[in-house]
């Protein structure tokens, strides 16, 4: 706590975050972002009729697929920049996976 | 099913699968059959709130910095290889047999989670807010357990606890639900991971398997686009809501309310099998 004897430091006097926090930052700053449209496309979805409704159904399915996908891209290319070089090789493991799931099961 | 109550029913159902990193389509999709929908058609609302959820309470894990992605990437690999394997024999298990065994492996989860007490991570008074996250190159992290307590953790045995990941892909791939229900308890008790970083963490790979789900049931033409859209409305506030009180309650209260939700699980199946 800052009290009135403790003044908050300039901002410039404050540490940088590190990068992979920065990085998190920014990630939970897109998937808020995604939260909100997701909303808003699934109250379209639920209450909007014809095809605003229907293109909003079929956007909320894109958003919610892609997220955690996206998020898995995310933190391996984040981790490669950290030269993590083990989790870079699990991450790109992973999203294998993921591909191969998808593919197997739709044949 | 009455719109209202499927709002509601994905509401709580979301709430506490971002509560105790169950997912939540566990608890949704018995609902919903009890409730007389289709089993074929519930099945995708389930995973519908568990996607929901998992988006929704990520902005608040991650600004608690509570996920352990390294720990969520490296079971999830486990967990989606066997779930695609479980997928692919889905049809020659009897989902009667299937139904007694997930029950009572979470009658069996909620009592060794519910008989333990305390905490098993302490504080350490060396670390400070700036220690609170993954550690690169590792399974373990530091985590916030109050205003000036900070825990550190490794994931231990993990081999042990890749077997239970690979499990609840399994069951995964056989029934259909996301298996956080069996990930978070392996995650506490088996590799020793505070509940809630394996909560928040669970959270996080279910919306991964839940995504290949969807994926293949909206190419089958199950999906009931205007129920998926109100049960993600439903589910996208309960999982926020979630995420904020897991964030607010002490680990051994979340720990006792996993308990309570794993044995209604566990009944639940048992009954309606």
């Amino acid at each position: 706590m800052n009290g009135p004897d403790r003044p908050m430091p300039p901002s410039e006097d404050l540490p940088e975050p590190e990068p992979e926090l920065r990085d998190l930052a920014v990630l939970a700053r897109i998937l808020q972002v995604a939260l909100v449209v997701a909303f808003v496309l699934a109250l379209g979805g639920a209450f909007v009729p014809g095809r605003v409704g229907d293109v909003s159904e079929v956007a909320l399915l894109v958003v919610l697929i892609g997220a955690p996908v996206l998020r898995v891209a995310w933190l391996t290319v984040d981790w490669a920049r950290e030269r993590d070089r083990v989790f870079v090789g699990l991450g790109l493991v992973l999203l294998a996976v993921l591909a191969a799931s998808g593919l197997i099961k739709f044949l | 099913m009455n719109p209202v109550l499927l709002a509601l029913a994905a509401f709580a159902t979301a709430a506490i699968g971002a509560l105790g990193g169950l997912g939540g389509a566990i608890l949704l999709v018995p609902v919903l059959v009890l409730a007389g929908v289709e089993p074929r058609i519930a099945a995708p609302l389930g995973l519908v709130s568990v996607a929901a959820g998992s988006l929704a309470a990520a902005p608040q894990q991650l600004g608690d910095r509570l996920v352990n992605h390294r720990l969520g990437v490296a079971t999830e690999i486990v967990g989606s290889s066997a779930a695609l394997a479980g997928a692919l024999v889905s049809g020659i298990v009897s989902q009667t047999a299937l139904s007694v065994v997930l029950g009572l492996v979470a009658i069996a989860a909620a009592i060794v989670g519910g008989r333990r007490k305390g905490v098993r991570n302490l504080p350490d008074p060396a670390l400070g807010p700036d220690d609170v996250g993954e550690i690169p190159g590792t399974l373990a992290g530091v985590y916030q357990l109050g205003p000036d307590e900070f825990v550190p953790y490794r994931a231990r045995r993990v081999p042990l606890g890749l077997v239970g990941m690979a499990g609840a892909g399994l069951i995964a791939g056989l029934s259909g639900v996301s298996g956080g229900f069996i990930r978070t308890p392996a995650s506490t008790e088996v590799m020793h991971v505070p509940i809630k970083v394996a909560a928040a963490t669970t959270t996080f790979t279910v919306g991964i398997t839940s995504a290949v789900g969807l994926l293949v049931f909206a190419a089958q033409g199950r999906i009931v686009p205007s129920d998926a859209a109100l049960v993600a409305a439903a589910a996208l506030v309960g999982g926020t809501v979630g995420a904020r009180l897991q964030s607010r309650l002490s680990p051994p209260a979340v720990r006792r309310g996993l308990s309570v939700v794993l044995v209604a699980i566990g009944v639940l199946l048992l009954v309606k099998r």
